[in-house]
């Protein structure tokens, strides 16, 4: 037998008995007037109502809360053609149902809905509404939402920075901390933001190990600045592990950063002064080099000829005064008067000798010395070549100098040498017990300076002056005043291999004024 | 250092014999508590410091105290001696005189700079040596 | 086809005006304070709308879509970018954004305000054109631009223009971008500004 053919609406009507019967949702239609012309099997079973009990009733009479909440609006938009969803987020629940299941966390079904008008020929004849319980859905978002509460209460307590990330590498979440150092705005170090407080020197290194660890899916670790609050750079150390699924490819990344700045300031001091322990070593063995060629300079100067001279002509003289003052000092109570002068005749002759020897050796020395001229601070030699000689200082005598003495171009061993004889004459020529006061002072002449020094000495007569810088002229017998004779031509021949020259004043009784005179140094 | 009883040991570095002499006398009439040993040279002090050759017995030549140097010496001068003293961080300890003829001042400024304690310009005198040698340590 | 001057800002006055009606039912829903504005209106052919919303929006973008038809007939779309989403919905809901993907809750309800929207606006269009247009069920998708563009193909025998309306959600102290999009066949379109025209005279004579 033939089954009879199938209309197109006996098909439609067919599937609308079974979905009525079998679907997992709500389903109710309306009239214009929003009376209930259909309630299918699963309202029955939530609302407890049957559909004999509702149909053609007003759909407000049925569900008066939704005149109270105002939900009525909605089917009037929808008998305008409108369809209108309704979220669970904004409404809860459209019909009010008991929770169905155990959990307890909604006394309430909750539900979307989707309101929409019923077409017949393409003129709206009334609504359809399909309602959906998402009760458990919500459930499983609430304890998904716990959780990351939880994780986010953990992940803002703790005093790392933690972040996660998506398998591209863009951030998705970072704790507060983050904000906290930074002092970002929120949300700002998502995706690629947080490079923005990253060290401009670091920020390159982080992004190619980053790429790495993506493509690689290796963990991510790196030492980088983060720039806080105040402006300043901090160490950070940073790692991130990928977290894979079934197939074992990334799908999250979770990381944590934390502040290692002090220990980073600590570890670069470390090396910081490791180096400078190495530069020190260095500068010491140039120091030891240093010293090792001054050695060689002074040994050279020990084997130069006058030094060797000086040292081998004066020990034996040295060593003559030395066994005469043995005796004088062992034998004295064994001694006559007689042999006593003798001896010390012998000690006196070999102190002048070792004098000559001395001066001579000074004068070899001037004569042969390399002159380059340079400036030179005249005071400053005055001040050293007095505080070398006890005999030139209080309470043995008197040196003023007259400030400021001019700088000149000079050979400073030279010129000290003569300003020393010439102070030390200057001293030595006084009448007895007179303290020796002198003058020290400079002036220009000309385009030269002259050096004046001035003694309140015995002076000397007219006719001795011009000689007086000969070699072994003496102005006064050695036992009156003893002395080489060799000290004033050692000024003249220094101060004549300066290109200077010198000269005296003097009058018997009335003092003498020596004068060494050389060219200016140029003014700095 | 010496404790009160123990005697100095006394180090004198002098190639002249003339100036051992005159070292050596005004040491004795000094009358301190101390032994005196002799040098004749840098090299002699350089073996002496180490207990080399002649001076291998360090019973016989004890460490010194103190050491008077002379600077102009053949073999190696007193400048050499002092700057390999230096190098030697328990032997930079020693107190070192200079007993020189030279009255250069850079022979004065170039000892300081090597770590010479004092320099003295020969002869020494008899009350010169008291002095040091008493109030040493 | 071109906007003048004139017609941008009337356009601009018009949704404003759905927008208004939009923000007051969105207020009244979540209980917040919610503003919407219009920055800006364009159109551009259908073929170049794809070009213009990757100039303002990237990665992947959550739409609401929307099939209108009648007398008028086209498509709605409200596109905003995934971080704008996951933005605009918890502050709507007043909840913490959470990282990851749009979740089902989170979809459900940018789709309602998503309809809201487009709803609101479509309804002014309607009242000027003086017509009553049928709405599908929106639906929301998360997909490209490309993808977005592949979906609302519209096979027609007319030159079809999109009208791209810059939205800027106010939400308390927050904004999020979004952008609606209004596709209609140029007939349509024609008879819009045509509408729109006498509706500024009549505006301006009050």
């Amino acid at each position: 037998m033939n089954p009879p053919e199938q209309t197109s609406e006996q098909l439609n009507n067919a599937i609308l008995v079974w979905t009525h019967e079998l679907a997992p949702h709500g389903i109710f239609t309306t009239d214009k007037e929003l009376r209930i012309t259909s309630w299918n099997h699963w309202l029955e079973r939530h609302s407890s109502m049957r559909a004999e009990q509702v149909v053609g009733r007003p759909l407000i009479d049925i569900i008066p809360s939704l005149a109270e909440r105002r939900l009525v609006e909605y089917f009037n938009d929808a008998l305008r053609g409108e369809v209108r969803v309704l979220s669970r987020a904004l409404h809860g629940y459209l019909l009010p149902m008991p929770s169905s299941g155990s959990d307890t966390t909604f006394d309430r079904m909750q539900q979307s809905a989707r309101i929409a008008p019923l077409l017949l020929e393409g003129q709206v004849c009334g609504t359809i509404t399909i309602v959906e319980d998402v009760t458990e859905r919500e459930c499983q978002n609430s304890i998904l939402r716990e959780s990351e509460e939880r994780f986010r209460v953990m992940a803002d307590t703790v005093p790392n920075i933690i972040y996660t990330a998506a398998s591209n590498g863009q951030v998705d979440f970072i704790n507060q901390r983050f904000y906290d150092v930074s002092g970002l705005p929120p949300r700002s170090g998502l995706g690629s933001g947080w490079l923005q407080v990253i060290h401009p020197d670091d920020a390159e290194r982080a992004i190619i190990a980053l790429e790495q660890s993506i493509k690689n899916g290796n963990v991510f670790a790196m030492e980088f600045r983060i720039k806080d609050k105040a402006g300043q750079f901090r160490w950070f150390i940073s790692r991130a592990w990928p977290i894979r699924d079934a197939d074992n490819r990334v799908v999250k990344w979770f990381g944590a950063a934390t502040d290692i700045h002090d220990l980073k300031v600590t570890q670069l001091a470390l090396a910081s002064v490791q180096a400078q322990l190495e530069s020190h070593a260095g500068r010491l063995e140039d120091t030891v080099a240093e010293r090792t060629a001054k050695l060689r300079e002074t040994i050279r100067h020990l084997e130069s000829f006058s030094y060797t001279v000086a040292h081998d002509l004066r020990a034996p003289i040295r060593a003559m005064q030395g066994y005469a003052n043995i005796l004088l000092e062992d034998l004295a109570e064994n001694l006559d008067e007689k042999s006593t002068t003798i001896l010390k005749n012998i000690s006196r002759a070999a102190k002048h000798l070792d004098a000559l020897t001395r001066d001579v050796l000074n004068y070899t020395r001037v004569s042969t010395q390399e002159v380059q001229l340079q400036s030179v601070n005249v005071e400053e030699l005055v001040h050293n070549v007095t505080a070398m000689n006890p005999a030139l200082q209080a309470p043995h005598s008197n040196i003023g100098i007259v400030r400021p003495l001019h700088r000149v171009m000079a050979h400073p061993t030279l010129l000290a040498q003569s300003i020393s004889n010439l102070l030390d004459n200057a001293v030595k020529f006084v009448a007895p017990d007179v303290m020796p006061r002198i003058v020290v002072r400079s002036e220009l002449c000309g385009d030269a300076v002259r050096l004046w020094i001035e003694d309140n000495g015995i002076g000397m007569e007219q006719e001795i002056q011009p000689k007086i810088f000969g070699i072994f002229e003496r102005a006064r017998a050695a036992d009156e005043y003893p002395g080489t004779g060799i000290g004033l031509a050692i000024v003249a021949r220094a101060v004549e291999r300066m290109g200077g020259a010198c000269g005296v004043e003097s009058e018997p009784g009335k003092g003498s004024r020596f004068w060494i005179q050389l060219r200016p140094a140029p003014e700095d | 250092m010496s404790r009160t009883g123990t005697p100095l040991n006394v180090l004198l570095v002098e190639d002249l014999e003339d100036d051992r002499f005159f070292f050596q006398h005004a040491f004795e009439r000094a009358g301190v508590n101390a032994r005196l040993f002799i040098a004749k040279d840098g090299v002699e002090a350089l073996d002496y410091l180490q207990n080399k050759d002649h001076f291998a017995d360090a019973h016989q030549f004890p460490r010194p105290d103190i050491i008077f140097l002379d600077l102009k010496m053949p073999r190696r001068n007193g400048f050499e001696v002092l700057q390999w003293m230096q190098e030697r961080s328990l032997l930079a300890a020693i107190k070192v005189i200079i007993l020189s003829g030279s009255d250069e001042p850079t022979d004065m400024e170039l000892c300081r700079k090597l770590g010479a304690a004092d320099y003295i310009i020969k002869p020494i005198d008899t009350k010169r040596i008291e002095q040091l040698l008493k109030t040493d340590p | 086809m071109e906007l003048t001057q004139a017609h941008q800002e009337a356009l601009t006055e018009l949704i404003n005006i759905g927008y208004g009606r939009a923000a007051a039912a969105l207020s009244e829903l979540t209980g917040r304070r919610i503003k919407l504005e219009v920055p800006k209106v364009a159109v551009y052919p259908v073929d170049k709308i794809g070009t213009a919303l990757k100039e303002v929006l990237s990665g992947e973008v959550a739409s609401v879509h929307q099939v209108f038809s009648g007398p008028v007939s086209g498509t709605a779309l409200l596109l905003l970018d995934h971080d704008a989403a996951l933005l605009l919905n918890s502050l709507l809901l007043d909840s913490p954004v959470h990282p990851g993907r749009l979740r089902a809750p989170e979809r459900e309800a940018l789709t309602e305000v998503g309809n809201i929207v487009l709803n609101a606006c479509l309804g002014v269009f309607g009242n000027l054109l003086q017509v009553q247009v049928t709405f599908s069920v929106p639906r929301l998708n998360v997909e490209s631009i490309d993808g977005v563009m592949h979906s609302i193909s519209v096979r027609s025998q007319e030159v079809q223009y999109a009208l791209m309306v810059h939205t800027h959600f106010t939400v308390r102290d927050s904004d999020v971008r979004g952008y609606l999009v209004i596709i209609l066949g140029i007939t349509s379109f024609s008879r819009l500004l045509q509408e729109l025209e006498s509706w500024e005279k009549r505006q301006l004579t009050r």
